[in-house]
């Protein structure tokens, strides 16, 4: 769960309006707010933009008086909220109804207590792309590390857009086949009974 | 031109470069091919995950914070000018918009003074409602309940403060199903989730009976009111929403059903997904992006295509309307302010209206960005609201 001192002391500086309660929201909330926004389809910026949004829209709107209920969700909420009416408003696609099974174990990821856990999935995730073909390896690299869209690795790797896709989306399978049901669906029922 | 892969389709999706026609394609396929679909699960889990580290590790929350503090500054100073719109920047991005084009000139007009006492203080509704069980005992809920409730018939539910009662995370696996109403009073709206996880959004005096577990082989609720509902999937047990004689029969999906007593028109509009709206035996199938009216007192049933935000913006927390009679207008907003409106002018009741109003606005706020485009005042007395000619309502008031 949260770090209750920290939450306390941001309530209590934001029922004073003190500004100094926002220093505390980025240090305490701003990595892991854009961390999770980045599971839906935007790209590095807009999601900065959405959580930057987020925050002064909360700034202006709940200063000056006591919050009720927990900041924490409250911001992870308006995130998601903020997120989707994103996508609808670019005429984006986000098939919703496909992927919201994973929304709490979305959101228990960034918990303190689940850090440990999502760090062992990434180290799991590190080694199996360490283990894919070198083709593959290298599309994934590329889009995700170096943050490069498809047709400049077409470009670099010398082959052609469709082929930079097929390899990354067989590569994505690929990837979840190695990691295992266990690993996901682990993380998914643990979120879930926590509740 | 060849059509795209599956493959092609989903990395495109990934990137956000899927056309809306493209996006249809696909979610139809992934509808119709639970292979396609687990594909596109796995694909979209790996993606996530890997862009979420990415993301982690590559922002400068310092950075961030000094943006932060710029934007802040800057909008401080904005604020202050556009400070009578009340609301947020989009909101009022729009009705200015809106304003430019029905009146070119009206920043030359003197914009009448209406002495509006007592206006400012009508709020907006809130989260509110009311459970009741079988035998008609109630308990209040309101966005400061606690957060776990016990109901008169003793059922222990999940109060979530954001997601509203949660009945599929309630310990009701080994007790019988009951049946419960959730009754939302004018001035109040309510959101909660079902036990097959399906959430539902209620609106102003609207009324949900349900089940606090689905037994059987479909799933079934009672409506009357306006809701809008995201239902979850589950291929064996269809989700049937009732509204008297009429009924919206789906999968699994987004749509708004409305259905006030006092509307002439029972109002279907489905953002996603397919459903069937039935009145009685006749039955009208409804694709994403349609909507079936059904004239009460005629009986016809007219589909037509419409803008879907319009309808269920509600849930979002916004009015959205595009060119909607005032007398419609009125009736929305009597429900959620729990005040009346007369209409003194009458020549207004089907005067257009287009604009965005924030449901956090006071019955003031909004009233006045009305009054910016139209030729109307409104003028308040107790919880009534008179809608007359501009001119007219000068008159009076002026001192």
């Amino acid at each position: 769960m949260e770090n209750h001192e920290e939450a306390k002391t941001i309530e209590t500086l934001l029922a004073a309006g003190d500004e100094r309660c926002m220093n505390l929201l980025f240090a305490e909330y701003y990595r892991d707010l854009c961390a999770y926004a980045a599971r839906y389809p935007l790209s590095a910026e807009s999601v900065e933009d959405i959580v930057q949004n987020v925050f002064i829209s909360f700034w202006e709107n709940k200063r000056g008086r006591p919050f009720i209920g927990s900041v924490r969700s409250y911001l992870f909420g308006a995130v998601s909220k903020a997120a989707l009416r994103w996508l609808r408003d670019e005429g984006k696609a986000y098939f919703e109804d496909i992927e919201t099974h994973v929304d709490d174990f979305w959101e228990s990821m960034f918990n303190r207590e689940e850090e440990e856990a999502f760090e062992k999935l990434m180290e799991k995730l590190r080694e199996a792309v360490e283990q894919l073909a070198e083709q593959p390896k290298r599309v994934v690299r590329s889009i995700i590390w170096e943050d490069k869209p498809y047709k400049l690795v077409a470009q670099e790797m010398g082959i052609s857009v469709n082929s930079v896709k097929t390899y990354y989306v067989r590569a994505l399978e690929s990837l979840r086949k190695m990691l295992g049901d266990k690993y996901l669906i682990l993380l998914i029922l643990l979120s879930r009974k926590k509740v | 031109m060849k059509a795209k892969t599956i493959e092609e389709l989903i990395a495109d999706y990934c990137a956000g470069t899927l056309s809306a026609k493209e996006a249809a394609r696909l979610h139809r396929y992934l509808r119709e091919n639970p292979e396609a679909e687990r594909m596109f699960r796995d694909a979209r889990e790996v993606h996530s995950v890997l862009r979420s580290a990415k993301v982690a590790g590559g922002t400068d929350v310092r950075e961030a914070e000094r943006r932060f503090r710029a934007l802040l500054a800057r909008r401080s100073r904005r604020a202050r000018a556009i400070r009578w719109l009340g609301g947020g920047v989009a909101a009022a991005a729009v009705i200015v918009a809106v304003l430019m084009m029905a009146h070119p000139d009206s920043t030359l007009r003197q914009e009448p003074v209406v002495e509006m006492a007592g206006l400012s203080r009508i709020a907006p509704g809130e989260v509110k409602a009311t459970l009741s069980d079988e035998s008609g005992r109630a308990v209040e809920i309101t966005s400061e309940s606690a957060s776990r409730l016990v109901t008169p018939d003793g059922t222990v539910l999940v109060n979530d403060s954001l997601g509203g009662l949660r009945y599929d995370r309630s310990g009701t696996a080994d007790e019988v199903a009951r049946t419960q109403t959730l009754t939302v009073p004018v001035g109040g709206e309510y959101r909660f989730t079902l036990a097959d996880g399906s959430q539902v959004w209620v609106n102003s005096a609207s009324e949900v009976r349900f089940p606090t577990r689905f037994t059987g082989d479909s799933r079934e609720i009672y409506m009357s009111g306006e809701i809008y509902i995201e239902v979850a999937r589950d291929e064996a047990r269809p989700f049937i929403v009732h509204a008297g004689d009429k009924s919206v029969r789906v999968l699994g999906t987004k749509f708004n059903l409305t259905a006030y007593p006092d509307e002439n028109e029972v109002v279907t509009t489905l953002v996603e997904g397919s459903v069937e709206f039935c009145d009685g035996d006749k039955c009208v199938p409804v694709r994403p992006g349609e909507q079936v009216v059904l004239d009460e007192t005629t009986g016809r049933m007219e589909t037509r295509e419409v803008d879907v935000s319009l309808y269920t913006s509600w849930a979002s927390g916004t009015f959205e309307y595009e060119q909607m009679g005032l007398e419609a207008i009125a009736r929305q907003l009597t429900r959620w302010y729990d005040v009346r409106f007369e209409f003194d002018a009458p020549e207004f009741r089907d005067h257009p209206f287009t604009g965005v109003v924030k449901r956090n606005q006071t019955l003031d706020e909004v009233l006045r960005l009305i009054e910016k485009t139209t030729n109307v005042s409104f003028e308040i007395v107790d919880r009534t609201v008179h809608v007359k000619r501009t001119e007219d309502a000068g008159t009076i008031s002026r001192p």
